[in-house]
């Protein structure tokens, strides 16, 4: 009686462990290094960041506010090989709560097959990126974007 | 958390046939059925801010005129004064900004020796990693003169550091290590303008206030047990002189000359708290 408890335990927990790896599969370094090849030759690594996402019930976003100055040139790049389910990336030219905020850029995973995204200012202000992740019943779903970007001055 | 509504718009057209007096007359009806879901998006304080690279920032100054002045820097014999893990990043920071200006400046022996004291900081902060397997010093030494090559190592060492942070959770401390390197690189150039006025370095300083303005955020964020109180008293201090800003605005913004000189002067006095006399 208590093997069998001690075999549904382990194989629960197989299964646990193995449902949480299948849903999170961010080896940010991996992530991170795949995207700094797309910086060369001309762009210099200047900063990244990585975001983790747990789904909820409900549909999530998150921002991330970019200084951009002007005159010069920046590559943002995106890789979303770290998140099995659908995604949305928006950028925008102001915050989320801001009257008159236009669109510049965004990509919807449902609609490619890349997992690298790459996106190059012409706004030469502060930029604004959302992430919009659906909502889930499915419980302890995890993933990562990974964001990273170079630039080239003058 | 801060709600978002989404509106869909769904036009629906709704084919009625209606009869006007004394005949028969189609007239399509347009109804609009809007939608409305709701979206949990983060409240602004808990936007993520990305700083930028204290390397990017000099580089910015120095297309903008930035001189070299060699007396400016940090001296490299205080290293053994900073005793405290709060001290040690800050002034990891400045020393991390006086090696990116001997950088640009092609000043290689002064950029190895800044380097040494990084090493010696980064000991200090249990950030060995970051520097052991890069062979910086060979790199550094073997590019001496070629600054394109110096300022692509620079960028290497930020991501390395970058890196290592992010893996050991320790952004919070990018925050600390970013607001010293900013002061100093911020005080340099200050200093450099205040030895000759210059019109686009004036410009490139006063873009800096989207900077402190992530800067301070970034800080507030990480600071749920008043640790860096003070810094963020002094950091609001000096973004008092950028009045007026507006990161939302499309108006460009820069600084009066008696906005340059006032910001020059508390610079001066907090980059003098953080490195001592």
């Amino acid at each position: 009686m208590k093997k069998t408890a001690l075999y549904i335990t382990l194989f629960s927990a197989f299964i646990f462990l193995s449902s949480s790896s299948e849903n999170s599969n961010c080896d940010t370094k991996a992530l991170k290094n795949e995207l700094t090849q797309e910086l060369k030759p001309d762009f210099k690594y200047d900063s990244s960041n990585i975001n983790h996402f747990t789904l909820e019930a409900k549909k999530q976003g998150t921002e991330v506010k970019v200084p951009i100055f002007s005159g010069e040139s920046y590559r943002l790049l995106f890789n979303t090989a770290g998140i099995s389910t659908d995604f949305e990336i928006l950028i925008y030219d102001k915050k989320h709560d801001a009257k008159n905020r236009k669109l510049l850029y965004s990509v919807k995973g449902s609609e490619t097959d890349k997992h690298i995204f790459v996106y190059e200012p012409k706004h030469s202000k502060t930029i604004y990126i959302d992430y919009m992740l659906p909502g889930t019943e499915e419980k302890g779903v995890t993933g990562c974007i990974v964001f990273l970007m170079g630039y080239k001055v003058g | 958390m801060h709600k978002v509504t989404i509106k869909i718009a769904t036009i629906v057209v709704a084919t009625s046939l209606l009869y006007a007096c004394g005949g028969n007359e189609e007239v399509i009806i347009e109804e609009e059925v809007i939608t409305e879901e709701e979206v949990t998006m983060e409240e602004s304080d808990d936007m993520t801010y990305i700083l930028p690279s204290p390397l990017q920032i000099a580089e910015l100054f120095k297309s903008a005129g930035l001189t070299y002045i060699g007396d400016l820097t940090n001296s490299i014999d205080k290293v053994d004064n900073y005793n405290s893990k709060y001290d040690q990043k800050l002034n990891y920071g400045v020393y991390a900004s006086n090696m990116a200006y001997c950088i640009m400046n092609n000043q290689t022996q002064e950029s190895i020796n800044y380097l040494a004291t990084l090493k010696k900081l980064s000991e200090k902060l249990w950030m060995t990693d970051v520097m052991g397997s890069m062979g910086l010093t060979e790199r550094l030494e073997a590019n001496v003169g070629n600054e394109d090559s110096l300022t692509y190592i620079m960028a290497d060492l930020q991501m390395q550091m970058d890196d290592y942070l992010d893996e050991n959770g320790m952004g919070y401390t990018g925050s600390i290590i970013f607001a010293g390197a900013w002061i100093e690189t911020m005080y340099i150039a200050a200093k450099v303008n205040e030895a000759e006025a210059n019109p686009k370095l004036i410009s490139r300083l006063s873009e800096q206030a989207v900077v402190l303005e992530s800067l301070v955020a970034s800080i507030k964020q990480n600071d749920d047990d008043n640790e860096f109180a003070e810094l963020i008293v002094d950091l609001e201090g000096i973004n008092k002189h950028f009045d007026g800003f507006d990161s939302d605005s499309d108006e460009d913004f820069t600084l009066s000359s008696e906005a340059v000189k006032s910001l020059s002067d508390d610079l001066t006095t907090l980059r003098t708290k953080i490195v001592g006399e």
